[in-house]
């Protein structure tokens, strides 16, 4: 008899340290990546362009808030499941109406500190908001984007720096080149269904629709090579739809930009060449 | 407790069953299913071809095995549709990705056997043309010339398509370095829509020679291993004579419409 009563409240304790080990692990383990490098915030996700401290910032104030409460709930959660264990073999449970004063404070007290939170959330939102969104610095350059089953267009602009001026812009597939610490607008469209432009990397995500022509910005800031994906199921190739980006210092995309041009030039000498041969040699004795 | 303790055993024995099976799908995948989950969407079950929304894509039945091997790989390879102007061409491009290679101990890639499974199956897929009911492309084709499209087809040496192409349209399967006759594939399954539209292609130079660029070293880099180099550049000599022997995009029309009425005659 006594080592039946003596059950749940074991399990009970014992359910208990283990919660609490895991939120103490849990912890220590976020913090031990978060801390340390900025630039690797997320997973070794790189912050590469001029907002993405700004989105970071955002979702870890959002971690740190619902954290904090989903830690402090489970922690009153479990002690109370703890304290209030059965003690007696023939004890059982109250029915707790929550009428009195001194319960409703364990609503209406959090309640009010969950607003407080709520309100700090919508601040930092809308400051992001704002600044990603709704402000377009000046463009030191612009770039084409343009969506489609299942591939991304780049025009980037040639030596001359203006899009859709000349015939020396550069288009390429899968494929974007881009100077660091430049501002760069984007003109972002699709030929044919919902498509969304998304460089995790600068922590860009923007939806391309059929028909119309979307503005946005970003500013390169760490030199590398990234990812580009679409975000939005656009049928069976959806998942194949993706690219790179490299982030040139400015020399380097200086040399890139001579490349390509010197490159693009290669295609019609070799058909040239090729005409050439066939019309020589096929009528040859 | 005794039961208990069979658990884990029980749930380990599981995990190795499901990696294990796992690893022999992965190892052997049936060409037949492979093309029934990537290729039949839109190709169709027979390789028939389909038209889904603005979007057409072509009957591939009964082609070569080499030339859709060849194809696959540029496709892959970067060697085809990755010109931004290729809209059919840039879907391939994507799709053929699904199609996974064979690697080394040192994750290098040392063939496609998917690429040369699939080839396979499609080249034995029989060529219905009887059941396209009726041409997609008449506006296209409209006061296009069967007679002129003959003449430019069976013209003689260096010009002719049918130097290539042969007689009853069944391609070339052993290149001639000698007479520069290079590897062709055959046009009997071929839409007229999609010979066309190719070359058209060919003409503006989005398919045709692979140029001295990275990629196209990094191409024939692939295929040299793959053992598929030709010496001649078939696109090269097609893109060659898209813009001699075609003179204009009415000899295009012409070409096309005979090459359709005799391998279509239903139509």
């Amino acid at each position: 008899m006594s080592k039946s009563k003596d059950i749940p409240g074991t399990t009970s304790y014992i359910l208990f340290i283990v919660t609490a080990v895991i939120c103490v692990v849990f912890a220590i383990t976020a913090f031990y990546f978060v801390f340390p490098n900025r630039e690797t915030w997320m997973v070794g996700l790189p912050q590469a362009s001029s907002y993405a401290g700004d989105i970071d910032g955002l979702f870890g104030l959002i971690t740190y808030l619902v954290g904090f409460w989903f830690v402090v709930s489970e922690v009153v959660f479990f002690y109370f499941i703890f304290r209030y264990r059965k003690k007696t073999p023939d004890q059982k449970a109250e029915y707790v109406t929550g009428e009195e004063h001194h319960q409703k404070q364990w609503i209406t007290i959090p309640h009010i500190l969950v607003i407080i939170c709520d309100v700090a959330l919508i601040f930092g939102t809308v400051y992001v908001w704002y600044k990603v969104k709704q402000d377009l610095p000046p463009a030191q350059a612009t770039i084409r984007v343009t969506g489609q089953q299942w591939a991304w267009t780049f025009q980037h602009p040639g030596p001359d720096g203006q899009l859709d001026k000349g015939d020396d812009d550069i288009y390429l597939v899968d494929e974007l080149h881009l100077k660091v610490d430049t501002v760069y607008h984007f003109k972002l469209e699709s030929t044919d269904v919902l498509h969304s432009f998304s460089i995790p990397a600068f922590r860009i995500k923007q939806d391309s629709v059929p028909g119309r022509t979307i503005t946005g910005w970003f500013e390169p800031t760490l030199v590398g090579e990234y990812d580009i994906q679409c975000a939005e199921m656009c049928g069976i190739g959806h998942g194949l739809m993706k690219g790179r980006v490299y982030v040139h210092a400015e020399n380097e995309y200086s040399q890139w930009l001579k490349g390509e041009n010197l490159s693009g030039a290669t295609a019609a000498e070799t058909s040239a060449v090729a005409l050439g041969q066939v019309a020589l040699e096929r009528t040859s004795p | 407790m005794h039961e208990m303790k069979k658990l884990p055993v029980f749930l380990w024995t599981c995990a190795l069953v499901l990696l294990a099976a796992n690893d022999a799908v992965a190892e052997g995948r049936d060409s037949a299913k492979i093309y029934g989950a990537s290729c039949a969407v839109c190709h169709g079950d027979k390789g028939e071809g389909k038209t889904i929304g603005i979007n057409r894509f072509p009957a591939i039945a009964g082609l070569q095995k080499w030339y859709i091997q060849d194809q696959l790989i540029k496709f892959k390879y970067d060697g085809r549709g990755a010109d931004y102007r290729d809209k059919g061409g840039l879907m391939m491009h994507a799709m053929v990705r699904t199609l996974k290679p064979q690697r080394s101990k040192d994750l290098e890639i040392v063939g496609e056997p998917e690429i040369e499974g699939i080839a396979g199956y499609i080249s034995n897929l029989p060529v219905d043309n009887s059941s396209k009911l009726e041409k997609e492309s008449d506006d296209e084709s409209l006061n296009a010339s069967i007679e002129r499209g003959r003449k430019i087809y069976t013209a003689e040496a260096p010009s002719g398509c049918v130097l290539c192409h042969g007689d009853k349209f069944q391609g070339n399967n052993k290149e001639d370095v000698n007479k520069l006759l290079p590897r062709a594939p055959m046009l009997v399954p071929l839409d007229d829509w999609y010979m066309l539209e190719q070359l058209g292609k060919f003409r503006e130079g989005v398919r045709g020679p692979v140029a001295d660029t990275k990629r196209a070293k990094q191409l024939l880099g692939e295929k040299a291993k793959l053992k598929m180099s030709d010496q001649l550049d078939g696109p090269a000599l097609m893109q060659a004579m898209s813009l001699t022997a075609l003179v204009n995009k009415q000899a295009v029309k012409d070409v096309v419409a005979y090459i359709y009425s005799e391998t279509h005659p239903s139509n």
